[in-house]
């Protein structure tokens, strides 16, 4: 990862391993930086191959993959969005070709990418208005349940911890369950009344 | 004014420039050059393309998120069925992706295999590209030769595989049969045939002055325009750089190999239709050199996953080279039964999207031509 | 020196399709390769690599019965869920068998010495008693032949098969079987 010197504002960088996983560098970035990490990879020549939405607990993670024609390796930028606000920067006037990976990202994972020059359904119907690979809370996990040995405090600031995820989920479940009780117990006396309105 | 709004979504959204005298005309879906349904909504002055934008989803059946729904082993036929062309590519990306992923032997043996019949199928799924491109532009009869020499890859193909297009063969951890000896005289029998018959493509085809004229100085796609959009394979070759995934990231026995990987210059569509001549060629070279060197051994490997297997937690990417690009899988698992999140890069995908810029200002069967010769496959396209 | 240039080049573009013609002509007088359907049909031996829908093995000692014992591996590794399998009720308990034999025991005062054999349990029939197959659905992997533990399953060539109807292709493979199974025996008597 040493003698590439990619020095755009980021987070943190990782090390990834080419053999192990396929990736060769990882580089956390804020949001805000993902266009310039676009154009200085641009300008050393890497071109854009995919972006890919992971829908964690934490947020939407967002990730911009990058290869080269004559270097080895990968680079992932990848940038964690709160759901509430789900915005990257558009990098479509960089790589052109980021505008359909944008697209698509936005159509199904509910990625907004504002200043991208057609922001209209790419491959879904263009009346869909849900997010086909949002999951549902109970399937969302936290991003410590797919890598948690390249988790830096530093690539995270600000992020939720583990414990609060789960006390995020104990008090979805308990909401969940008294939502529940309190639908079940209405309806009881409703039916007896419907009864015996009918039986009137 | 009528009740019913002008054209649909998509054409409403592709405002007319405000000059007069120019005509949005809809390109597909169902037209012939498409090879498949593919739209593309083109604003003309006279025979000119002033721009152009294709419209994609027709066939979209959203194979990523099926891959979160169903378990590990379960998504293997979704991966022929991506591009059933060179449908064994695919097959090899998801293997290698999950073989990474969950650290995963293949047998040498299976290795080899591997590369025999993806290698096949690259030259079959040039055939018929080489075929259909010349329909596009008008010529019939070469798609009849192209078949005919298909068809007996077809046929070999359906020996160790048992299907003819939409294969699933490869396995985690090597492959689902062997080879048999029959498949392997017989494809040392096919490979000077073969080699034969390309002199009689260049001289029916190649050289032919028509087809010269149509290819020759159209669809300029160069390096710097490669790199925006993130186009890969011949496209990209054709450009001039020598940028292919068996040499750039070696995989599997690749690097055992001794072949050359086509490049020209010119960024036309000649120039990409000689990369994929020249590719037949190198791709006969591999399979003779593999044929050769094939060790014995088990086609798959014993700790090979059981059906209800599932991935250890963590992500990998895997590339591969396919007939019409960089293929890639990304897979990301938290250790459950199900993928958590599969992504799929296809090539067509980025080659297609730089078509609006190529096209501007070309005449418009001119875009057919430079359309064919992007070698476009829409269900990959989709996914 | 412009207009002999175009001129040659018009030469070199006619001789391109001179010997252009002259490939399509020699591969006129060739006989064709089509098989015309149904007039003649594609030869068996080209069919033996072909893998059609699946279909049930018979076992060694009974031909109309598979090695089978309906793990219901193939139904639940099937990407599509075409495969369903139907398996024998449980056998019942003979309740007598079952009342009478521990009171006894303990009615002596004695533990027994050595435990008596347990009553003679009737042997749960492993092999299914359907074997459904929808192949509407089915998409040809391979997977339910590739985990069968027993190699209970293998591919057909059934290759002409057609029909107006979806009902037509559910079917009933230990039927199948059976009739194989028929079929083979008939041809050994003759």
């Amino acid at each position: 990862m040493s003698g590439r010197n990619l020095s755009f504002p980021k987070l943190c960088a990782l090390g990834g391993d080419m053999g192990q996983m396929g990736i060769a560098e990882i580089h956390h970035v804020r949001p805000s930086q993902v266009r310039g990490a676009a154009s200085l990879l641009l300008d050393r020549g890497w071109f854009i191959e995919t972006i890919a939405c992971l829908d964690l607990r934490e947020g939407i993670l967002v990730n911009y993959f990058y290869a080269h024609f004559t270097e080895p390796g990968r680079i992932v930028v990848r940038t964690l969005v709160q759901r509430e606000e789900p915005e990257v920067p558009s990098i479509a006037d960089i790589f052109q070709g980021a505008e359909w990976h944008e697209r698509e990202a936005a159509e199904m994972s509910g990625v907004r990418f504002p200043g991208n020059p057609n922001p209209l359904p790419l491959l879904l119907s263009e009346d869909e208005e849900s997010h086909p690979l949002q999951k549902a809370f109970e399937d969302r996990k936290p991003i410590s349940n797919i890598v948690d040995e390249f988790i830096k405090a530093e690539c995270w600031p600000a992020f939720i911890s583990r414990e609060e995820i789960e006390a995020e989920a104990e008090k979805r479940a308990e909401e969940a369950a008294a939502a529940k009780a309190a639908a079940d117990a209405p309806a009881a006396p409703k039916a007896a009344k419907a009864a015996k309105e009918a039986e009137a | 004014m009528s009740v019913f709004p002008k054209g649909d979504f998509y054409t409403r959204h592709f405002q007319p420039s405000g000059k007069e005298e120019t005509l949005v005309v809809n390109m597909g879906p169902q037209h012939p050059s498409t090879h498949g349904v593919l739209r593309i909504i083109v604003e003309l002055d006279g025979e000119y393309i002033l721009r152009c934008e294709p419209v994609l989803g027709y066939v979209h059946r959203m194979h990523e998120k099926m891959g979160e729904n169903r378990s590990w082993v379960q998504y293997w036929p979704n991966t022929g069925r991506v591009d059933y062309l060179h449908a064994l590519a695919w097959n090899w990306a998801y293997a290698g992706a999950v073989e990474k992923l969950a650290g995963i032997e293949v047998p040498e043996r299976a290795e080899y295999i591997r590369v025999i019949t993806c290698e096949l199928n690259r030259v079959s799924s040039h055939l018929l590209w080489w075929g259909a491109y010349l329909l596009d532009l008008g010529a019939f009869t070469p798609i009849m030769y192209a078949f005919d020499d298909r068809e007996e890859i077809m046929d070999m193909l359906q020996m160790p595989t048992g299907s003819r297009l939409t294969y699933c063969y490869y396995r985690f951890g090597g492959v689902s049969a062997d080879l048999s000896d029959e498949f392997l005289k017989r494809l040392s029998r096919f490979i000077p045939y073969l080699r034969s018959r390309l002199p009689m493509y260049r001289d029916l085809v190649t050289e032919n002055v028509i087809l010269r004229k149509r290819v020759e100085d159209v669809g300029h796609i160069d390096e710097d325009m490669c790199r925006r959009y993130g186009c890969t394979g011949p496209v990209v070759r054709g450009a001039g750089v020598a940028y292919d995934v068996r040499k750039a990231e070696p995989y599997s026995v690749y690097d055992r190999f001794d072949f050359r990987i086509p490049t020209y210059p010119e960024a036309d569509a000649f120039a990409r239709y000689m990369v994929r001549m020249d590719e037949i060629e190198e791709s006969l070279k591999i399979i003779e050199q593999a044929i050769a060197t094939i060790p014995d051994g088990p086609y798959l490997s014993k700790s090979a996953p059981k059906p209800k297997w599932s991935a250890p937690k963590g992500e990998a990417c895997f590339a591969v080279e396919g007939a019409r690009g960089k293929i890639t899988y990304y897979v990301a698992s938290d250790g459950g039964r199900t993928p958590y999140r599969v992504k799929l890069r296809s090539p067509s995908y980025c080659n297609l999207s730089c078509f609006a810029e190529a096209a501007k200002g070309v005449i418009l069967a001119d875009a057919v031509s430079i359309l064919g010769s992007l070698d476009l496959v829409i269900p990959e396209i989709d996914r | 020196m412009g207009v002999i240039k175009e001129f040659a080049e018009a030469l070199k573009g006619l001789k391109s399709l001179i010997v252009g013609l002259g490939i399509t002509g020699k591969e006129f007088a060739k006989p064709g390769v089509t098989v015309h359907y149904p007039r003649k049909v594609v030869a068996d031996k080209d069919l033996v690599t072909y893998r059609g829908h699946i279909e049930l093995v018979g076992s060694k000692n009974d031909p109309a019965m598979p090695p089978c014992i309906t793990c219901l591996m193939c139904q639940s590794v099937c990407p599509s869920g075409c495969i369903k399998i139907i398996k024998h009720p449980p056998p019942k308990k003979d309740p007598a068998a079952d009342k009478n034999a521990p009171p006894e025991a303990y009615a002596s005062g004695l533990e027994p010495k050595t435990k008596a054999a347990p009553p003679a349990k009737e042997k749960p029939v492993k092999t299914p008693k359907g074997f459904i197959l929808d192949y509407n659905y089915c998409s040809l992997c391979g997977l339910c032949v590739q985990s069968c533990p027993v190699d209970s399953l293998r591919f057909s060539t059934e290759f002409y098969i057609a029909d107006p109807s979806k009902k037509a292709f559910v079917y009933d493979l230990m039927a199948r079987l059976k009739a194989q199974a028929g079929t083979a025996t008939a041809k050994e008597k003759e």
